[in-house]
């Protein structure tokens, strides 16, 4: 479980989280939306300590995100898999090194060749065959490059995934693939999955539930049904961009 | 606190391949040309003030083991790799790959900072020994060819003069610049602002400080070394 109390940050005079309260149960998908700069990746980053909170307490499975603690942080983040919003490949190293870079550092195999299996397996998973394996992040699309990143991700097994803006300059045929795979891993596989996006569809295609944040505070939070009746001017405005 | 950190070998010999071998021409040619200019400089005043010149092989070579070989080339690193670092690590924070680093559970110190610092120090104590030998050889050919000395004088003169611990002392000089430059440049990458113009200032500033530092650090040793 994720939970989220009271929590608010702030970035010089603006205030981007104004005590935000959420929680996202085991194996639940989550959809985080909002305008851009609303503080949706913020919200992410709040969850690994990749960012600190001014105020409030976030808790992941069972553990209280700290960035001062660094051996809760790390056995947060082992737990955790975070798809970035721009690839955020390692450019100095090959695809196959990016994907097995995880799996070597969390020790989830030493085996070669079952690291190359897992690696190819993965790869297949977000749709690409091993003729990337060799090339280096910046030979590819930025489709490709985005698809390499969640493999990455997939690759140390997390039993949370969070997304930001997964979606983002992929086409429509590989965010449906992609969509798919989030659907499929949260029922499938019970990974609780958080979304951070704008993609409305995607919300709908994929989301157990939605949460709509404004101006940093949550105005909207229930399932596909109850967001398409809400009243909520921000959540009318998206219910426009979908019918 | 940090207790330990893990050395990268495979990481750490890119490095040391990266930041030494690479760097061999810019420090051959510059202080190949430090050694002829000190042997002209110096027998030029050493004629005005003493009227003869036959300590200048040994006057240039205990500058250049003490003082010259070990700055010069840590300078001279420190404009090639210095920025280099900066502007790598400081990139790898704009575009988010420092975050997925630590989301992977590789810390960035470990992966980032630790081979550079192996590659550096390396780099810097074998490119001083090089600057050192290639000065005082392009020094013999111009003492031989200017002053007439004779090549065996030469280095009879200059083996007499620097002495041992001389070159131990150059030797820990190097290893002190050449730990200072990749932990300011990646310093400097770490606190990196957002954007192109971030990297580019993260990346002068990088020169800028472990030029300072060498300077500051070239005294302190000196002083320690030879004034107390």
């Amino acid at each position: 479980m994720i939970s989220v109390k009271q929590v608010s940050k702030s970035f010089g005079e603006r205030r981007v989280l104004n005590q935000i309260t959420m929680q996202v149960a085991p194996g639940e998908c989550v959809f985080v939306l909002g305008k851009s700069g609303v503080g949706k990746s913020v919200l992410l980053k709040l969850m690994v300590g990749l960012n600190s909170p001014e105020s409030g307490e976030i808790h992941v499975a069972g553990l209280k995100v700290d960035a001062e603690n660094s051996q809760t942080l790390a056995q947060i983040r082992k737990k955790c898999g975070l798809v970035f919003q721009f690839p955020a490949l390692l450019d100095s190293v090959s695809v196959f090194e990016n994907i097995s870079f995880g799996i070597r550092a969390r020790e989830i195999s030493v085996n070669p060749s079952e690291i190359e299996a897992k690696v190819r397996e993965k790869l297949s998973l977000v749709g690409l065959n091993e003729k990337v394996l060799g090339k280096f992040p910046t030979e590819l699309s930025f489709s490709t490059q985005k698809r390499v990143s969640i493999a990455r991700t997939l690759a140390v097994e997390p039993d949370y995934l969070l997304f930001d803006e997964p979606t983002t300059g992929m086409d429509p045929i590989a965010t449906t693939g992609l969509n798919h795979l989030i659907k499929k891993l949260s029922q499938e596989l019970k990974v609780t999955t958080v979304v951070v996006s704008h993609d409305i569809k995607s919300a709908f295609a994929v989301g157990d539930r939605m949460i709509l944040l404004d101006q940093g505070q949550i105005v909207f939070e229930g399932s596909a049904e109850k967001f398409k009746t809400s009243t909520a001017s921000l959540a009318k405005q998206f219910q426009e961009e979908m019918f | 606190m940090r207790k330990r950190f893990r050395l990268r070998i495979h990481e750490a010999l890119e490095q040391m391949y990266f930041l030494g071998v690479q760097s061999l021409p810019i420090v051959f040619i510059s202080l190949g040309f430090v050694g002829l200019m000190m042997i002209l400089e110096l027998a030029f005043h050493m004629r005005l003030v003493l009227k003869h010149d036959a300590l200048v092989p040994a006057f240039s070579a205990v500058l250049m083991v003490r003082e010259l070989g070990p700055v010069i080339t840590c300078l001279l690193l420190t404009s090639r790799i210095g920025a280099g670092i900066a502007a790598e690590i400081g990139t790898m924070k704009v575009t988010e790959q420092l975050d997925a680093l630590k989301m992977l559970s590789i810390d960035p110190f470990d992966y980032l900072v630790v081979p550079r610092w192996v590659g550096s120090v390396f780099a810097a104590i074998s490119l001083t020994v090089v600057a050192i030998a290639v000065s005082l050889w392009g020094g013999a050919l111009l003492a031989i060819q200017k002053l007439g000395t004779s090549s065996g004088e030469y280095f009879n003169t200059v083996f007499f003069f620097v002495k041992f611990p001389d070159v131990i002392r150059c030797l820990l000089k190097a290893a002190v610049f050449g730990t200072l430059i990749p932990f300011i440049a990646s310093y400097q990458g770490f606190r990196c602002g957002t954007g192109s113009a971030a990297v580019g200032e993260a990346a002068t500033q990088a020169v800028v400080r472990s030029s300072l530092a060498i300077i500051v650090a070239d005294f302190v040793l000196t002083y320690l070394f030879y004034a107390i």
